[in-house]
């Protein structure tokens, strides 16, 4: 009785240095990963660039940077920079891709784990080999092809191509159809659905977690494209995206003038990914499966 | 409700494996009829190939009297229940029943009313807002139950529905779904591994076994007379005692000598009377099963007494089983080891393991199995006679009487022969034999008649029954005859049919190779036929049309008109003041519901750091008065140990505990709100659906010519493209290419089957057709099938004459036709097929098609 008494205390003092080692590493980590997250919103904050400061500050020696919202205005006003342009361009993009890859991915995937077709298997191996090879490997022939459609100097013609390559994605999304039962289309099937229904009104309800994430992915990755968007825009400032737009900003000639533009900049592009984030991740509730079949 | 045929079905996966090979079953409307086997028996998929999940490979399934091979599952009118339930876990009990009426378009007072009718059948009315996961398995596949029977199916498929649920539930759900077949009188088939549910449930139940039927047989046949050894020992528990066994006739008597210990009982010849000879000479090998509640304890002297060792004892309450061997040097303790026994006793006292007990087996329910093909030796019809018979200048000498054999049979003299007679092959009523009628005996709608003549017993199969102990006349078909001796052939009947390779060709492919106008005129007439048929169906469709359009023009326009605006507008403020009072009314409850849980948390909240710093504060004094009173210091520190692990969790256990009140009255308040909520936009959609209704009718009432002439347009519309599609069909005229150059038209019932069993790979299969001899018909022209006279056969009455042919690979095959005469022989003969009567089959995987 005593010992087991004992033994409770020295386990109690076991757990704290334990758990305290670990809350350390933790620390150390989110600051080293936090670190130039505060940099990038206290430098946009800042009138202007120095080395030996880290933030702008409210007093200070000559040439020290102070605080100023001026970074903000001059990001949406400045007519060499045509930042509020770039923005709506990349949207624009953004969202028109977002839906039609999200529809696209989940449709391949839907079939690629429902539909039993011939060729099926090999089908999804290539895709699967194809999706591993960067996709600027075919930037000169996508650029043939563009100019045979009279579309290589705009802008939007990125959204064709974000989603012609979309379907390689089915991956994860496939994973996630695999799980739910069959058994919930063969009764719908007998219930009178077709395959249009059954994928609209009872897959796609109890699909949100993985709706949410393919919408996820298909909005950022075409938010932070570089290579397919400079090169598309060919140096034409109104054709910019923000990606392509902000390293201008940094490029030899202009980091000067721009360093804390650039900041602001930063932080504003981070809004709508935050925003969908939040937005979507209500839905991203586990266990929505939950009763539809014995478990 | 409806009935539902199999026809000779196959799945044939695509590497090859035969899921279900030739199952061919009749169920009657209305009809419980359970699929019963162990794993991968094909139960299941064969309910999944009624249910139009899988596809047919082969064979053809009607529902209704009508083939719906090609038909999709919601076209069927069938309703399944899974195995796991398969409810759509997003929706509310309420809406997952009414999902599949609203897929058909049905109104919502209509389903609504069928919901209700549903859910209190099943006793889920209160559920009917919840969803699936806030309920119990047996209140989950009640809802399953509920959203087959609603749509009111022809059919009710129910895959092992009960096989997720406890052993208590399944009881009392197994009773419900009985009683729910009799309220319905739906035909039910329902797939079971369990042999108790098929047992209760079923009239009829299908035993099956590695993709092929058993036996098919109401429960308590299947009971009493298993068809084979697996049947026997799967229905029954516990399980059927099997000892490999001889017998030997002596007399009157049988000796049923034990193979594992050679000891010999005795029964009465009587009981082994369906039994063919040859297995009571003592050397076949045969497997004696018997139940073990007809396995009695016994004396030592007792006759027939065999002694056994005790291995173990199972208490089951009511009775006991004993388990033993009657190897008594065994040490075997599998209870599937030969020799080993299971005896049912209502007490047990006094019997150890490791005793040896003596036992009776009452052989008069014995049942008796050929060890090699498993199947029953004591069948309840017998398939043939065996009798002994001798041959006399062409007389046969059977059963003590004497007539004289016809030419085909010829045989010379032999003494003490085998000849077989099939039961079918007795034909009572005139002949040249005499028999005694000893007794009737009427299984389903088979009358089996017990003959006594020469000394012996045998069987006929007849419609009706004939006086006990009276003498009838009879004959024996000599061309179903065989005869015997000493494992030598002296004669045997032809083969039922005689098989032809053909292949399959469509009309343009026999067109190029044999242009023959009289397969061009089949076809004309065909489509023209087909062509009339529709147009007589358009002449009726404008009759109907101007007749409705007579109507309109004789009525009020302008008082119709009126009438559905007037009606429209009372509706539409009717219902809309409806809504908003409803609307309201939900928005007033749901805010009172929210305010009542805001309060009754915070209460919780109150009462919980109350109850939690009285507890502190008793903890406290007391570990105060307990330091302040004792003084031994072990006892002190384990106190203070105490005190502390207290503290240490004193805030977790408050949180905890309070998660839990608050737990409960989240889902009180979230089950209170859903439910509101459902059945509020339940009443306002069927008001909504009022107006809109309301609105049509305004809308044609305005314009009745217009939207009757829209109408009558579609159907115009609809009736061409039905037209097209029939005279395209009607073009399809298909052949099979047989030997010499002769092409037989398949039927379009023919051709429909092959081509629904293989595709476009019909083409390039061949096929053997089996004709039976009465198949053919004398015809003329050049297309007929040419073949010459090699012999006749005449078995008096009638004829089968043997018919030469060359074959594709040059030699010469030969078949038989049925005749009245003899026919000369090298006669050449011009024959057609009636391909209707034949059997065909694909060759390389072996699938009987037609």
């Amino acid at each position: 009785m005593n010992s087991a008494k004992k033994n409770y205390r020295s386990h109690k003092r076991a757990l704290k240095i334990r758990n305290f080692f670990v809350y350390f590493l933790l620390i150390v980590m989110s600051i080293i990963w936090l670190t130039p997250f505060v940099y990038l919103v206290l430098q946009s904050f800042a009138s202007n660039y120095s080395p030996s400061y880290f933030g702008p500050v409210i007093s200070g020696a000559e040439g020290s940077p102070h605080w100023t919202g001026e970074n903000y205005v001059r990001l949406f006003t400045d007519n060499t920079m045509p930042f509020w342009r770039w923005y709506v361009n990349t949207l624009i993009i953004s969202i028109v891709t977002c839906i039609i890859e999200t529809v696209m991915v989940l449709g391949t995937s839907y079939a690629f784990s429902r539909l039993r077709f011939k060729l099926r298997k090999p089908l999804m191996k290539l895709i699967l080999v194809l999706g591993m090879f960067p996709g600027f490997l075919s930037m000169i022939i996508i650029y043939f092809i563009l100019k045979l459609l009279h579309m290589e100097g705009n802008i939007f013609s990125l959204i064709f191509i974000y989603i012609g390559g979309s379907a390689m994605q089915y991956y994860i999304a496939k994973g996630f159809f695999d799980t739910i039962p069959r058994s919930l289309d063969e009764a719908a099937m007998i219930d009178g659905a077709n395959k249009n229904t059954i994928f609209w009104h009872v897959i796609m309800p109890l699909s949100k977690p993985i709706v949410v994430y393919t919408a996820l992915i298909a909005f950022t990755a075409p938010w932070g494209d570089f290579m397919m968007a400079s090169y598309l825009a060919q140096g034409n400032v109104s054709n910019f995206t923000v990606a392509v737009g902000m390293q201008t900003m940094i490029d030899k000639f202009h980091i000067a003038d721009y360093y804390n533009v650039f900041c602001a900049g930063g932080v504003v592009i981070g809004v709508p990914i935050a925003a969908l984030f939040f937005w979507l991740q209500r839905y991203y509730v586990a266990g929505i499966t939950g009763g539809a079949v014995k478990g | 409700m409806a009935s539902v045929r199999l026809e000779h079905i196959y799945k044939v996966y695509p590497n090859g494996v035969k899921a279900v090979e030739d199952m061919s079953l009749d169920i009657k409307n209305g009809e419980f009829i359970v699929f019963v086997g162990p794993s991968g028996c094909g139960k299941s998929t064969t309910l999944r190939m009624v249910a139009g999940l899988e596809d047919i490979t082969a064979g053809e399934l009607y529902i209704d009297n009508q083939i719906v091979n090609d038909m999709e599952p919601k076209d069927r009118d069938i309703a399944m229940v899974f195995q796991n339930y398969a409810l759509y876990p997003h929706m509310t009990v309420y809406e997952n029943m009414a999902f599949g009426l609203r897929l058909r378009h049905v109104p919502d007072d209509i389903i609504q009313e069928k919901v209700l009718w549903a859910a209190d059948i099943l006793g889920i009315r209160d559920y009917l807002d919840r969803k699936p996961k806030a309920m119990s398995g047996g209140q989950r596949q009640r809802v399953a139950l509920g959203r087959a029977i609603l749509r009111d199916p022809k059919v009710m498929l129910l895959d092992e529905p009960l096989s997720n649920l406890d052993a208590k539930l399944r009881a009392q759900m197994r009773t419900e779904i009985a009683k729910l077949h009799q309220r319905l009188k739906t035909t039910f088939i329902y797939v079971t591994h369990d042999q108790t549910e098929a047992m209760t449930l079923g009239d009829r139940v299908v035993v099956m076994k590695k993709g092929r039927v058993q036996q098919v047989d109401t429960p308590k046949n299947l009971y009493n007379y298993p068809a084979n050894l697996f049947v026997a020992g799967f229905i029954g528990t516990p399980q059927m005692n099997f000892f490999d066994v001889t017998l030997t006739r002596k007399g009157e008597k049988v000796d049923v000598k034990l193979t594992k210990t050679g000891q010999v009982l005795s029964l009465d010849y009587n009981q082994l009377i369906k039994v063919l000879p040859q297995y009571l000479t003592g050397e076949k090998k045969v497997v004696l099963g018997i139940r073990c509640e007809n396995v009695l304890l016994a004396k030592k002297n007792d006759p027939n007494a065999i002694p056994v060792r005790v291995s173990h004892n199972e208490e089951l309450g009511a009775d006991c089983l004993i388990y033993g061997n009657i190897d008594l040097n065994s040490e075997e303790i599998s209870s599937n080891a030969k020799g080993s026994i299971i005896i049912k006793v209502l007490d047990v006292s006094g019997i150890k393991p490791g005793d040896v007990i003596y036992v009776q087996m009452d052989l008069a329910h014995a049942y008796f199995f050929d060890a090699e093909t498993e199947n029953m030796i004591v069948p309840r019809i017998p398939v043939y006679n065996s009798l002994t018979a001798n041959v006399k200048t062409n007389n046969l000498e059977v059963l003590g009487q004497s007539y004289p054999l016809p030419p085909a049979l010829a045989t010379s003299d032999v003494e003490g022969a085998e000849l077989e007679v099939p039961t079918d092959a007795v034909h009572i009523g005139e002949g040249p034999l005499k028999a005694k009628v000893v007794e009737n005996e009427v299984i389903n709608s088979t009358h089996l008649i017990h003959l006594f003549a020469g000394n012996r017993i045998f069987f006929a199969l007849d419609t009706k029954d004939y006086p006990v102990g009276s003498e009838v006349s009879l004959s024996f078909d000599p061309t179903l005859l065989s005869l015997k001796k000493d494992g030598k052939v002296l004669f045997s009947p032809l083969s039922e049919r005689d098989s032809f390779t053909a292949t399959f060709y469509n009309y343009d492919t026999v067109m190029s190779k044999n242009p023959d106008p009289a397969f061009q005129k089949f076809r004309d007439d065909k489509i023209k036929a087909a062509q009339s048929v529709m147009d007589a169906k358009f002449v009726m469709e404008n009759m109907d049309y101007d007749k409705k359009r007579l109507a309109i023009s004789n009525e009020s326009a302008v008082n119709t008109k009126e009438k559905a605006k007037a009606d429209f507008d009372a509706k539409k403020q009717e219902n809309e003041t409806k809504i908003a009072q409803c609307k309201a009314e939900t928005k007033k409850s749901l805010e009172v519901l929210e305010a009542d849980f805001k309060k009754k948390k915070e209460e919780a909240k109150k009462q919980n750091d109350e109850l939690f710093r009285k507890k502190k504060e008793e903890e406290e004094a007391e570990y105060k008065s307990f330091k302040a009173h004792n003084k031994d210091k072990e006892v002190l520190k384990r106190r203070e140990d105490e005190y502390h692990i207290f503290k240490d969790n004193f805030q977790t256990d408050k949180e905890n505990a309070y998660e839990l009140l608050l737990n409960g009255l989240t889902m009180d308040y979230e089950s209170k709100v859903s439910t509101l909520k459902a059945s509020s936009h339940r009443q306002q959609d069927l008001w909504k659906k009022e107006i809109k209704d309301a609105k049509e009718a305004e809308k044609k009432a305005e314009n009745p010519l217009f939207y009757l002439n829209k109408e009558h347009q579609e159907k115009l519309n609809n009736l061409t493209k039905e037209k097209k599609e029939a005279v395209n069909r009607a073009g399809l005229v298909f052949f099979f290419a047989l030997p010499g150059g002769h092409y037989e038209m398949a039927s379009d019932i023919i051709s429909n089957k092959l081509i629904q069993g293989l595709g476009t790979r019909v083409f390039s299969k061949t096929f053997r057709i089996d004709m039976p001899h009465d198949g053919f018909v004398e015809a003329e022209g050049n297309n007929a099938f040419k073949a010459v006279v090699e012999d006749n056969l005449d078995y008096g009455k009638t004829v089968f004459v043997k018919l030469g042919y060359k074959g594709e690979d040059g030699q010469t095959h030969s078949f038989y036709f049925k005749s009245d005469k003899p026919l000369e022989v090298g006669k050449e003969l011009h024959l057609g097929f009636n391909l209707e009567t034949s059997a065909i089959t694909e060759t390389e995987m072996n699938i009987r098609l037609y």
